[in-house]
Parts: C-alpha cells; structure tokens; sequence
C-alpha cells in the first residue's frame, strides 16, 4: 500500500487511527501487528511469508542468545541485558549467525542471485568457461525487503552487543519489524531505539498534531513536488541524445525527486509514528545544504548511514586500525552502501564515488577541496558532485551513465521532442518552486517543531491541494520501495 | 513507575536527541486541537462524501478470500476510480493544468497550436535503442516488476523471426508494416534502433514497408490534430503503397469491385479522452475529416490477403473508434489492390494481435492466405511485450481464381472462411449458455493506463452444465467486456474460482465494436473458440 493512495489515506489510515484510540492499550500492539502485516501484503500477499520468516528467525535468534548467557528473567519478567563487552560464547555466536544468515540470505536471494550470477557467467565466459548451471530467476524484488531484514537484523545484533533486551512476546518483535509507517522505506529503526516505546508509550495532542502535520508536509512533497519532477527525470534518463542542457535539467530534477520522495516518506513516517504514539529518528537533515560530501552524509538517509557506520563500520575496525585501514574501511561501506540500494554496478558506482569524496576529505582533515570558496558556492559544488553521483544511482546501466555523463558536459543533439514534453510551464514552476523550498524553506522537521495557527492553515491546505492533484495522477510508489 | 521510553545510549547521539526533540512540540493545547480535528475531517471527508453520493465504498466483496495481489489491487483500483470526489475534481484540475500549465498527463503531452500527442510515441522516438541490451533488460524488469508479468520477452525479434518462419514454411509472404509515430511531426524519425530491426526483419525473409517515406509534403498533415491516429490521406497513401507492393503477388480483379462514396467523420480524438477532461469542455473542439466510404460492387470471392493489425486499421473502418466506418486501412488496400481483404485487428493490440492470428490458423482462415500484412503501431517495439507464437500446423487450401474455386462467399471480418476445424467445433452452438466456474482470469485492465476507453477481458471457465444450446468441451474461453468509457465493468471484477452462469455468444458474432476492442488475454489456449459474455445471469 502506498502513503499516498486513495485507499491508504481514505480508507485504511482513519481505521487505524481509529483502532488506537478507541482499544485498551494492551490490545495496540496485536492491533498494530495485524494492520501491518495487511499493510505489507497489500503489494502481495505471498510476500508476508518471507517477513514472516526474517521475525520469527531473529525473535527466536534473541531468546536463545538470552537462554544460552545463563541468565534469567528479571523480576518484573523482562528478559535481562546480556552484559555488554563480556566475550560471547559458542551457542550464542551460533544463535547470532543463523540470524545474519538467514536475514542475508533472504535478501541476497532476492535481490542479488539474478545480478552475481551475471556476473559470475560474465567472468567465466570470459575466462573461456562457459555459464555456470544455474538458471536466472527473475523474480519481482519484495517491497521494502532492504529495510526489514536490515531492521529485523539490527535486533539480533543490539541484543548480542547488551544494547538491549529481548523482547518476550513474539507480537513485540513482529510489530517493531513490521510496524507500517517505517517497513517499506525506512526511517531504519534499530531496535534499541524504540523497544521500549512498544511497551510504554504516551498520547497526546501535541504528538497527534505533529503527526498530523509531518504527513500534510509529506504529502506536499511527494504529490506536488516529487512527482512532476519523475516526470521530468524519467523522461530525461529515458532519451537517447541529449543536449548538454537538458540532462542537467533532467539530474537536478532527479535530485529534487529522490529527495522530496524519499524525504516524504520519511516525513509521513515519522508523522504516523507520532500520530500512534512512537517516536522515530529523523532521516534528513537539508542534505542539498551540506558543503562536503562529509557534511552531506550526516545530513541524507541519517538512519542508514548510522546502521551502516554501527553494524559495519564500525566493527570492521572503523579508524583505528591505522590510515589505511581507515581509508579502506570507509570505502568498503560506501560501496556496499552503494550496493544496498540495488543489484547494479551502477550503484557500486555510486558508492564508489562517495566513498572517493569521503576519502579525500577525510585526508583533508574532513574538509573538501573547495573549503576555502564562499559558503554559497561550497554548497553549489557539494550539490554538482552530488548530482554527477545520482546519475549512476538513477541509470539502467553503466553506459547509459556514462553517455548521460558526457551528455551533461557538451551533450548535443535533437531535443525537440524531448523539449516538448519537458519543458512545459507547469514543470518548470514546480523546478522552481522545489529549488526554492530546497534552498529557502525550514524542512518539514523544523518547520513543525513549533506549530502556531497560520502552519495549521499551511498544513491543511497542503493536505487539501495533495489529495486534489493525487486524483490527476495515476498512483506513484515511493522511489525507496524498490530498493 | 514508567520506563523512559526514550533509552539513553551514547554512541548514537544524533538518533536520541532528534526523538526527544520530536517529543517536545512547541504547540498550544487549542492549536494542536485545531489541527488534528481538521487533519481528521480531512479524511473522513471522502468517505463522507462516497456515503452521501451513494457511490459505494468499493468492490470489497471482490477480494475473496485468500486475497491476492490481483484482488487487492483491483479493490485499490475500485476505491480509488470510485470516488465521488475524485470525479467531480478530477477533470476541472486537470483542465487548469492542461489549460494554465500546458500540461497533459502520463499519456498525453501537449504541443503547440492545440496539437496533441501521445506520450509513450514520444518516448519510443527520442528513446534509448529498443535493441539495446541494457534497455532490454531493463524493460524486462518493469514488465515483472510492475507489469506482474511471469516472463517477460522484451526483445520484439525473436517474435518477429518465429512469425517469418511460419509464413515461409506456409507459403505466405510477410508484410510488415509499422507504423511511424506522430511524434515525427516535431521531432526525430525514428528510434535509433529501427533500421536494426528492418535489417533484421528484412534478414528473415519479410517485406518492411517505408511507410515514413510515404510522408509526402503535399499530403500533410498526416496525422490528426488530437488524436493518436493517421489522417484519412495518409492512411489511403499508405494503402496505396501497400497495394503496389502486393501486386502480381495476389490475385486482382479484372474488373472494378469496390468503389468510394464520399463522407465526413468526426470526432474529439482519442488523446483528449485519454486527458480527462469535464464533458463540456472548451480547450478542444471536434475535427472533421472528410473519408472515401469503400463499397463493394461486385462479387469479391475469398481473400489472398490477411491484413493484422491494431487501431491504425481500425480508424475509420471500426465504430469503437468512432471516426466512421467502411473507409479504414483494410477497406482501402482491398480498394486499391481490386482483390478482397480479410482483417483482424483490435485496438492496443500491435504485439498481441498474433495470438488472434494463432485463433485464425486453428479455425481454417489462413487457408487462402498468400499474404500477410502485419501493421502496427511503431512505439510497441519500444513499449510492448513480445512473447513468441508459433502457428503450428494449418490447414492450407489456396484458390485458384481462375476456376473460382472453392467457392467462398465474401471474406470480410464479419463472415470469415468456413472453418475446416475438427467437427466437434461445428458442433457447438453459435449462442450457448452456459454455467461453470472460473479458473483462469487474464490481467486486470487499468483504466487510468489503459490506451482506449472500452476493453475486453479473456478468461477461462470449467463447464459444468450447459443450459441452453450445445458446447462439447469441458472448457470454454469467456470474454467479459471489461470496461466502457474507462468506467470497470462488472465483467473485469471476475476472478478465479467464482461461479457464474452466461449467455455467450461467438466473439466472431459479437458486434464489431466489440471484435475490434483492446483486450486482456493471457490464457495461452489457442484451440478454444472464444465465445463473448453477452449477459451474465443470476
């Protein structure tokens, strides 16, 4: 199902809204589980079974690591804290394994078979051996697949480190895993982060409110914003010859579409979360305002960079296992990071590009090359890298990036049509209009951490004039479902 | 006492401080009020609105249980092309931004001077190479991804090469014509793949018309002004061209069979349907366009050529179009070439029309073919699935027109060659009703996406008990009419497992509106006649 659908909104969110509110507080977990797991089937019902599997592996995973430390349950029942920095034994290294194991395998399975047996058939061939004999599968990529097994993951992982307890009930653990504002794109919820709220929570009006307005704000983004610029990104990526004008209107576009979806989602997400009474991390910080790369990465997909930093990162040996191992240890995550997001060597290369620029301004001392130019400027080469990388993150393939590339710098050829289809006034009010909320306007999260009466008027009315122009456009999934 | 719910953890600063910061809202208890009562009114408003408008509140009985992904996208779609509001709104917003913005939609661009075209045409022109094994693969992925399709085949040759096998193993000459998009009108000529693929075609042993050289200046313009398809002018030069192209290859009446009676049609065009515009709308007015009606004056005898094609042959001959009758692509060619002409074509269909032409072989009707002329539109190289179909063994009996025989009447659509099948398909009523339950229904036909406004969906039934009539076999292919005006039909909702009771008729009975219809039609049986749902009773 998607946040901004007719079904969703009209239909679906009301009942839970409804459901929360009106049910003992005892009930809202089962509750929240049900209309989750009927949120994720939504796409396809057969896909339930492989979050299914991914919860009761790592819910089973916890209650072992739990059983096989020797300790006990606490007086009020709660399972203890495995003692944090003590070495882990056998069983419980085990019990952690088949956790990463299975959660891997699911999404390697899924996501990367059909790519690396590409690759390996590739290679062989080219070693003079023929394919290997395996048949490629070519199944539909499950919804959200990234986001759960990284999450579902994230749990077995806190508990083993003593980060946090396991959860008894097995409907605790299916609802953080499935919770449905974050399970298709995310914010990445680690489970330390809001185990406890699945049991202690509050509800108020400044939370509804809130709420309220992150998902006004959001559906701004996305119906408003983000959509008529897929129309100028698609169309754009789709062409064969570009002029050198044209792609670099199609890229910016694109770069406002990634954001003002991705972003919206996050927004609706956390809006949600309020609204039933979590509260979720924030997920972008104004990242087209950074002036590094660095400064960049703390600022876009906050919640992946820190899964990333703290589950890999970090236990790689992060920095300080000496420069060169800090440098390769850097590279290694942007790459997989790159590679998280789709089983493409454009993503590889995407990774690779902003593991480069982390690099070298790591050497730096975390500044950019361009740190002694004017504020405004930094910030304007920052978004320029940024762009050049979102052209991998955004082609089929790796020639079509590398002609999109050359086409941003000396691209010419025969836009006529092209022209015709994108360069019409509604689209280039709504460039306009994204480049200035992009540059000029508080994102949804500071714009709402004080609410007063005029930002009610400007929430409702975004509300109003989203539904409005959603029923002139066929329903648009969110960028981030597919990776 | 309660536990923080927010955990202290120090190595994650940034997450902890964004949650309590998340907690803390700087809002008066009237403002936050405010704001969630309306934030709540404004959801509950479309619901309200369903309630009082008595538009019902979605197809949930059609869900069935266990529910799948087709029924519950099909429940989305219901909900969603249901709404009340959404119908008042939708078309008046989309006049503003058709009309301040100069916007269209997904399928529409507008261009200058009221001109309109259709946005995947575009897309095939200023598009990646259709060849192109990066943008095949990609294209495959879409048709899984989003399509649901099983196994996609985006690469049109192998389709192509398959049906020039056939007609040289049958002794017919392949004729390809594709159709250029309007779209050449402002821009390239074709996609830079196409001469690839005529190359290609041309390799199997096939004919590839030029019709993009038939653009003469002095017949412009050759497409109509707001819809999709060819001008009658350009579609008679086309014919023409095709009929030199055929000539000494058929057979070709001494004397004069058909001549032309002069008429007008006209019509909004399809493209401003396709923008959704209110019914009394300004922005577009009607086109007219004067037309050659083809009328028969002589005994024509049986069809040495099969024409297979999509809306392009339809325009003009086809009331499901409505821009006329008697005076489209298939009249004209018989007129041009003096010899009958035998069509099938359906809307939307370009890639899908060979699994009607499969039906034809196993009934007997490509028994006189000597030439197939298979147009279609260009852009579904580009867009379209091509899975491969193979013709099997078919039954051939050419005419020797000099004895004139066998005698067959006129080989229009309308009455095809006798079929020379199994007896057990002479057997079966030309109306049957039947009762029985579903076990294969095609996909699901979008109205949002769908390229015409009216649609066919195939299925297949397991016979129970036939009520009315006679039906030998233990199975029947059903065609429901799907959708009308892109409004879903009852007939779309069917899905597998339901029990029904119809009144069918041969499709090659139906009116020829229907016959010429888009259709959905995955069920892989060749061997069945399909019979139309003319009613479904209780």
């Amino acid at each position: 199902m998607v946040f901004s659908s007719h079904i969703f909104l009209f239909y679906f969110l009301p009942i839970v809204l409804l459901l929360n509110y009106l049910l003992p507080f005892r009930f809202l977990t089962t509750m929240l589980t049900i209309v989750s797991y009927t949120f994720y089937g939504w796409a396809n019902p057969k896909w339930i079974v492989l979050m299914l599997t991914s919860t009761l592996v790592d819910y089973f995973c916890g209650l072992a690591l739990v059983r096989y430390s020797g300790l006990g349950p606490q007086e009020d029942g709660d399972l203890p804290f495995l003692p944090k920095g003590e070495p882990r034994n056998r069983a419980q290294k085990c019990a952690l394994f088949v956790s990463l194991a299975t959660n891997m395998l699911i999404l390697g399975f899924f996501k990367y078979y059909d790519f690396g047996l590409e690759n390996l058939n590739g290679l062989s061939g080219w070693l003079g051996a023929g394919p290997l004999p395996l048949p490629l599968i070519h199944v539909a990529l499950p919804i959200g697949i990234s986001f759960y097994t990284f999450q579902s993951m994230s749990y077995a992982i806190d508990v083993y480190r003593g980060e946090a307890r396991p959860l008894r009930h097995p409907v605790d653990f299916a609802c953080f895993v499935a919770l449905f504002p974050h399970q298709l794109a995310g914010p990445i919820i680690r489970y330390w982060s809001i185990a406890e709220q699945i049991r202690h929570r509050e509800f108020t009006w400044e939370k509804f409110a809130r709420g309220a307005a992150f998902l006004c704000l959001g559906m701004g983004k996305k119906i408003l914003l983000a959509n008529p610029m897929a129309h100028i990104a698609d169309t754009v990526f789709g062409a064969a010859g570009l002029r050198w004008f044209d792609a670099w209107f199609g890229v910016i576009a694109y770069a406002f579409q990634i954001y003002f979806d991705f972003s919206a989602y996050s927004d609706m997400a956390v809006g949600l979360a309020l609204m039933l009474g979590f509260l979720f991390t924030k997920n972008f910080n104004d990242p087209y305002r950074a002036e590094s790369i660095t400064d960049f990465w703390r600022r876009w997909h906050i919640s992946l960079s820190t899964w990333l930093r703290d589950y890999l990162y970090i236990p790689l040996g992060g920095n300080k296992l000496g420069e060169a191992r800090t440098y390769c240890n850097l590279f290694t995550v942007m790459l997989l990071g790159g590679l998280w997001h789709g089983a493409s060597w454009t993503f590889v290369i995407w990774g690779a590009i902003h593991g480069a620029m982390l690099g070298l301004e790591r050497a730096q001392g975390k500044k950019s090359f361009y740190s002694r130019l004017p504020g405004v400027l930094k910030g304007a080469v920052t978004f320029l890298i940024v762009c050049v990388g979102w052209v991998f993150f955004r082609a089929e393939s790796l020639a079509i990036a590398w002609r999109f590339v050359g086409a941003m710098f000396g691209g010419t050829g025969d836009g006529a049509i092209l022209g015709a289809v994108v360069y019409t006034k509604y689209h280039l009010f709504c460039f306009a209009v994204c480049a200035v909320v992009v540059w000029a306007m508080p994102q949804a999260w500071n714009f709402t951490q004080r609410i007063t009466p005029w930002k009610v008027g400007v929430c409702l009315l975004t509300l109003v004039l989203s539904v409005l122009f959603m029923w002139t456009q066929t329903v648009n999934p969110f960028l981030y479902y597919q990776f | 006492m309660a536990k923080d719910p927010i955990p202290n953890n120090p190595t994650l600063v940034t997450e902890e401080a964004s949650q309590k910061e998340l907690a803390t809202t700087a809002v008066g208890r009237g403002v936050a009020r405010a704001l969630s009562v309306g934030f709540c009114v404004a959801l509950l408003v479309p619901v309200v609105a369903q309630l009082a408008g008595g538009g019902g509140l979605g197809n949930f009985a059609g869900v069935g249980f266990p529910p799948t992904r087709e029924t519950l996208a099909a429940l989305g779609r219901s909900v969603d092309d249901g709404s009340v509001l959404k119908k008042w709104v939708q078309p008046r917003l989309q006049m503003l931004l058709t009309g301040v913005g100069g916007f269209g939609n997904e399928k529409v661009t507008i261009g200058r001077d009221g001109w309109l075209y259709y946005a995947p045409g575009l897309r095939y022109l200023f598009g990646q190479p259709f060849l192109d094994a990066d943008y095949l693969k990609a294209k495959a992925k879409g048709m899984i991804d989003k399509d649901g399709l099983a196994v996609a085949h985006p690469d049109p040759l192998p389709a192509f090469r398959q049906l020039a096998e056939d007609c040289k193993r049958l002794g017919i000459q392949l004729v390809v014509a594709p159709v250029p998009d309007k779209g050449t009108l402002i821009g390239a000529a074709q996609n830079a793949d196409f001469g690839k693929f005529r190359a290609a075609v041309e390799g199997y042993g096939a004919t590839v018309l030029p019709l993009e050289k038939w653009m003469e200046a002095g017949d412009a313009p050759w497409y109509l002004r707001q819809d999709t398809h060819w001008t009658p002018r350009f579609m008679d030069r086309v014919a023409r061209g095709m009929a030199d192209s055929l000539r000494g290859k058929v057979w070709s009446a001494p004397a004069p069979l058909y001549r032309l009676r002069a008429a007008t049609a006209e019509s909004r065009g399809d493209l401003v349907g396709m923008l959704k515009l209110p019914a009394d709308q300004t922005l577009f007015g009607t086109e007219r366009v004067a037309i050659d009606v083809v009328e028969p004056v002589g005994d024509a005898g049986p069809a040495e050529v099969l024409l297979l094609g999509d809306s392009f042959t339809n325009i003009y001959s086809s009331p499901s179009l409505e821009w006329g009758q008697k005076a489209g692509l298939g009249e004209h060619l018989a007129y041009h070439l003096n010899a009958p002409v035998d069509v099938i074509a359906m809307n939307g269909a370009g890639a899908t029309v060979r699994n009607e032409l499969l039906r034809a072989a196993r009934t007997g009707r490509l028994a006189a073919t000597r030439v197939l002329v298979y147009e279609f539109a260009i852009r579904d190289l580009y867009l379209e699935d091509w899975p491969v179909v193979e013709l099997g063994a078919v039954e051939r009996k050419l005419i020797s027109h000099e004895v004139k025989a066998p005698v067959v009447e006129a080989v229009v659509e309308e009455k095809p060659v006798a079929p020379v099948a199994a007896p057990a398909v002479v057997a079966d009523s030309e109306r049957v009703t039947v009762r029985g339950r579903i076990v294969q229904m095609s996909r699901a036909i979008q109205p949002g996406t769908a390229p015409y406004e009216d649609a066919l969906i195939y299925g297949k039934l397991k016979v129970d008990k036939v009520e009315a009539g006679s039906y030998g076999k233990p199975e029947a292919i059903v065609v429901f009419l799907a959708m009308r005006k892109r409004v879903l039909l009852p007939g779309a909702g069917h899905k597998v497992g339901d029990t029904v009771q119809l009144r069918l008729v041969r499709l090659k009975s139906a009116a020829e509106d229907i016959r010429s219809m888009q259709r959905s039609d995955d069920t892989e049986d060749f061997d069945l006649t399909p019979y139309f749902v003319e009613e479904e009773l209780p």
